[in-house]
């Protein structure tokens, strides 16, 4: 009985542990006098050679019920169990379990018990291969696999595996025929038990390894501390702030609501990486406005959201906030060896007194963090980045969502969008004419497609804007006919007054406008920046009076890198434009 | 090849025209808009006056935005409620009747950056009592102590209103509401036919490193001081540097730089309405060598000012000053057009000047 102390004491999970202490016990019993177990050697007619040491899982069977004073299914039971520990297996390799018949099994000899090498390494595993090798035994397909990636890992042993290998395989050269099998078999059986082929559960699995408490070993007091400790876990777990499910479930519905018009899987016509029949490079990026439209987590999770939130942010100085939090999520998923030089330089670039890219949190996360500095962890800069993603959140991104370099981006998607559509009308003969010599009947043509695509698109009127720039003095006066007429009507009446430029009086709109976004603003508001760079889009003849800042309110190209492109849209603006100008000039 | 230009170059040269003409235009816009920076340290009311200006000379605000600030007024209440249960805690004031644990914990968790659509009547009722608790008020009293926007109590005070279902923010809501900002931003007005270009900065002090982007082709600046933080301390370090102290000392940085040499530099003493409250309990000379007597308004008022035209001196000029209270929108139209002649007559003067040298 020397094995419990042993076992007890093994790093093995103490449940398991005392499992394989009462099978040994038996395992003792079945090979112990008196009324031991039968083995004996069988000389079968048609082998050569003779099996020996063996037993018939019917005489195991009968045995155990005799020893244990049990019935038969419980004595079937404990066999299996046996087999699974592999304290027994059985000669021929297809037999999978143990049964009530004349199956034939061995003992496995007690230095190969699972108690007694609780985890053999890799190291020895591969020694083993090594050794089969040697002696021109066939891997299996999965000890081929493990071979090859040891040999990959071992590559500065493997001299001295193999050596050791190849005394292990002379010392079982030296065996006799019988004894070889035996020793063989042992090895197949040891090795099936702490390297299971895939799919067989790995029976010595090792657990995550529990404290083995012991409490007759400790003293009152350390019994009493580790209560105490017990006590503070469940005391804090108690407080937490726990969100009721119900609220929980409504969070989750609202979420599912509103993203359900993105997913491919429940809209048609939603752009779907899986599918082939959509090309990546007209992906419906329109779904993606809508998106950061709606919540400021997804515009963050995006790359070319990020992107375009930090091309706003170059426009407010402080794109800082940005890269701070970017460069924590990075930092979170360092290796530990890393940690402690980066958290150091993120605090000297971000939060240190001569931070050259300083954030603005406050006293108290400051002190929070300088605290944690001391011994940085994956954690340190949390407090950080959450004040400033808040910030961030509240802050930047309601005025995001009025910016011009953000309705710039949609507007240019949605002009991609419809680019094609647009073109077959204007590059019509007839629509073409009237368009530039008939403003009436230019103003029925893109009404009546206005209204067409307003119904489906809610960025018409800049696009159409863009697009038809040469009569926008027109186009401005019809806008009250499509907008809400309280709000417009004295834009409207502003455009046509104006001979010269007016954006001041009208830009008061971008302020501090942290709700939704007014999709259908003429895009003489976004030329708000008078430092803006400017593109000319459609130059014509005989405009200089009218109104000419449409045509220079084009979005900022370094936004739009990001974001691919359908190549016509390039082109036909500036057929267009030709073309345009062709008609004028005749 | 004919002698004509082709079509490619006559587009070139229309395009170069455009562009000429453009920037002409351009320039005289910049000629007729006048730049003014509002300057302060942090929380000294920039963004209030930004938002007053849209209250005056704006559009209204749509449902959407109101619906937006009914969040942040819920968001400025829950941050005040934390604040001042943990000031509590750590100025060991008693509680008159100190609230259950278990829900002051609850409350302390609540995650103020997602605030509810409505005030849930929980926390309704633990607010409401918590605020109405004599040891709270006693707290309040000592707000010097810790860091809480001033707006924390207008907004407690109108927990009532707050709460209701139908509860539209109003304009002093509005107004109220606390949110740092960050970066610069420009802002366009119109006011009575002059264009004005507002550029509204973030106070911190890592956030003023970024003002010198915005610094160019200057023609006013509005300092923005508030006057009743004479006895508080910065938020954004762990020192206790005065604000009032650090605000002079921006204020002389300011009017040293070459940018502003031309430029008409108003001062707005603000938070007047606080001061006056507060110089009633808190002595100016515990924090200032002043000596003139306690509790006095206007003595207290003229040494502060004296403080900044002293530093002002230096350009030979008279300092223009307001003491003005930047939540009061109708006090705010008024001043701002008295500003805004002055703004106008000192550009005046300023190209009348460079025209007889």
């Amino acid at each position: 009985m020397s094995n419990v102390s042993r076992i007890v004491n093994t790093s093995l999970h103490k449940d398991r542990a005392f499992h394989l202490l009462k099978l040994e016990v038996v395992v003792v019993q079945l090979i112990s006098e008196p009324n031991r177990l039968p083995v004996r050697t069988l000389k079968p007619l048609f082998r050569t050679s003779p099996v020996v040491s063996v037993f018939t899982g019917n005489e195991l069977v009968s045995n155990l019920m005799a020893k244990l004073q049990t019935e038969k299914r419980e004595a079937l039971h404990i066999a299996g169990q046996l087999y699974k520990y592999a304290y027994l297996y059985p000669v021929d390799q297809s037999v999978t379990s143990v049964k009530d018949d004349s199956t034939l099994y061995r003992m496995q000899s007690e230095d190969r018990w699972p108690s007694q090498c609780i985890s053999p390494t890799n190291l020895d595993y591969s020694t083993y291969l090594e050794k089969k090798l040697i002696l021109k035994q066939k891997l299996t397909e999965y000890e081929q696999d493990a071979y090859d990636r040891f040999s990959v890992t071992y590559a500065r042993n493997w001299h001295n595996l193999t050596i050791k290998a190849q005394e292990e395989a002379n010392i079982e050269e030296n065996y006799q025929k019988d004894e070889r099998v035996v020793n063989q078999g042992e090895e197949r059986t040891f090795w099936h038990l702490h390297r299971p082929p895939p799919g067989e559960p790995l029976v010595m699995e090792s657990s995550i390894q529990k404290r083995n408490l012991n409490r007759s070993e400790l003293t009152d007091i350390e019994i009493i501390q580790d209560l105490e400790i017990r006590l503070d876990v469940y005391r804090r777990a108690q407080k937490r702030n726990r969100v009721r499910s119900s609220h929980s479930a409504d969070l989750i519905i609202s979420h599912m609501e509103n993203s359900s018009n993105q997913d491919p899987f429940l809209k048609k016509n939603v752009f779907n990486p899986w599918s082939n029949e959509h090309k990546l490079v007209s992906g419906n990026y329109i779904n993606k406005f809508q998106l950061w439209n709606s919540s400021f987590d997804a515009l963050i999770r995006d790359k070319s959201g990020r992107d375009l939130f930090r091309a706003f942010l170059k426009t407010e100085v402080s794109t800082e906030n940005l890269s701070f939090c970017e460069e924590v999520t990075e930092y979170k998923m360092l290796p530990t060896s890393h940690l402690k030089d980066v958290a150091l330089r993120i605090f000297k670039q971000y939060i240190g007194p001569t931070a050259r890219n300083e954030i603005n949190i406050d006293g108290k996360t400051l002190r929070i963090i300088k605290d944690r500095m001391v011994k940085p962890d994956r954690y340190t800069f949390d407090p950080a980045q959450n004040y400033i993603y808040d910030l961030m959140r509240k802050d930047s991104y309601c005025r995001f969502l009025k910016s011009h370099v953000y309705t710039n981006a949609l507007k240019k998607y949605s002009i991609d969008r419809k680019a094609g559509r647009m073109s077959r009308i204007l590059t019509h003969p007839l629509n073409a004419h009237s368009l530039h010599n008939n403003r009436g009947s230019m103003l029925e043509c893109t009404s009546s497609d206005l209204n067409l695509v307003r119904s489906n698109s809610m960025d018409t009127l800049t696009e159409v804007d863009s697009i038809v720039s040469p009569c926008h003095t027109s186009i401005a006066s019809s806008h009250t006919s499509f907008d809400d007429e309280h709000t417009h009507r004295k834009k409207a009446s502003l455009y046509r007054n104006s001979s010269g430029l007016n954006f001041a009086s009208v830009d008061y709109e971008d302020i501090l406008d942290p709700g939704e976004v007014d999709q259908n603003r003429h895009p003489m508001n976004k030329s708000k920046s008078l430092t803006q760079p400017r593109l000319i889009s459609i130059p014509v003849k005989n405009m200089s009076n009218s109104f000419d800042e449409t045509a220079l309110s084009q979005p900022a190209a370094p936004v739009l890198k990001n974001f691919p492109k359908p190549k016509s849209s390039k082109s036909f603006t500036h057929d267009e434009a030709l073309r345009t100008q062709q008609l004028l000039t005749k | 090849m004919s002698c004509l230009p082709t079509p490619e170059a006559r587009h070139a040269k229309e395009v170069n025209q455009q562009i000429q003409r453009d920037l002409k235009k351009h320039k005289k816009d910049l000629k007729n808009t006048k730049k003014l920076l509002l300057l302060g340290t942090g929380e000294s009311g920039k963004t209030t006056f930004i938002k007053q200006m849209r209250i005056l000379h704006g559009k209204p605000y749509s449902q959407a935005e109101l619906d937006n600030f009914r969040t942040l007024v819920y968001r400025n209440i829950y941050i005040a409620v934390q604040i001042l249960i943990d000031a509590m805690d750590r100025l060991s004031i008693q509680y008159e009747e100190a609230p259950v644990e278990a829900e002051t914990n609850r409350i302390l968790e609540i995650d103020y950056e997602n605030p509810p659509d409505q005030l849930p009547p929980a926390d309704y009722s633990y607010i409401n009592k918590f605020w109405k608790d004599k040891g709270v008020k006693q707290c309040f009293e000592k707000r010097n102590k810790f860091q809480i926007s001033d707006s924390a109590e207008y907004f407690l005070d109108a927990l009532d209103r707050v709460k209701e279902d139908d509860y539209n923010p109003t304009r002093e809501d509005i107004v109220r509401v606390r949110l740092k900002t960050v970066g610069v931003h420009e802002y366009n007005f119109n006011i009575h036919g002059q264009n004005f270009l507002m550029v509204d900065v973030g106070g911190q002090r890592g956030e003023r490193r970024k003002w010198i982007s915005s610094f160019e082709n200057v023609q006013s600046v509005i300092f923005l001081t508030a006057i009743s933080e004479y006895d508080q301390v910065l938020a954004e370090t762990e020192e206790d540097d005065n604000r009032l102290l650090e605000s002079l000392q921006l204020f002389e940085t300011i009017i040293r730089y070459p940018w502003f040499k031309n430029a008409a530099i108003v001062v707005f003493f603000n938070k007047f309405d606080l001061f006056e409250k507060k110089i009633l309990t808190s002595n100016l000379e515990e924090y200032f060598p002043y000596e003139g007597p306690r509790a006095d308004v206007k003595e207290a008022k003229n040494y502060i000012k004296q403080m900044f035209s002293e530093v002002y001196g230096g350009r030979g000029e008279i300092l223009s000053t307001h003491f003005t209270c930047a939540t009061d929108t109708d006090a705010m139209g008024k001043i701002f057009e008295a500003v805004k002649s002055y703004i106008l007559s000192q550009n005046i003067k300023e190209i009348a000047g460079g025209n007889f040298s």
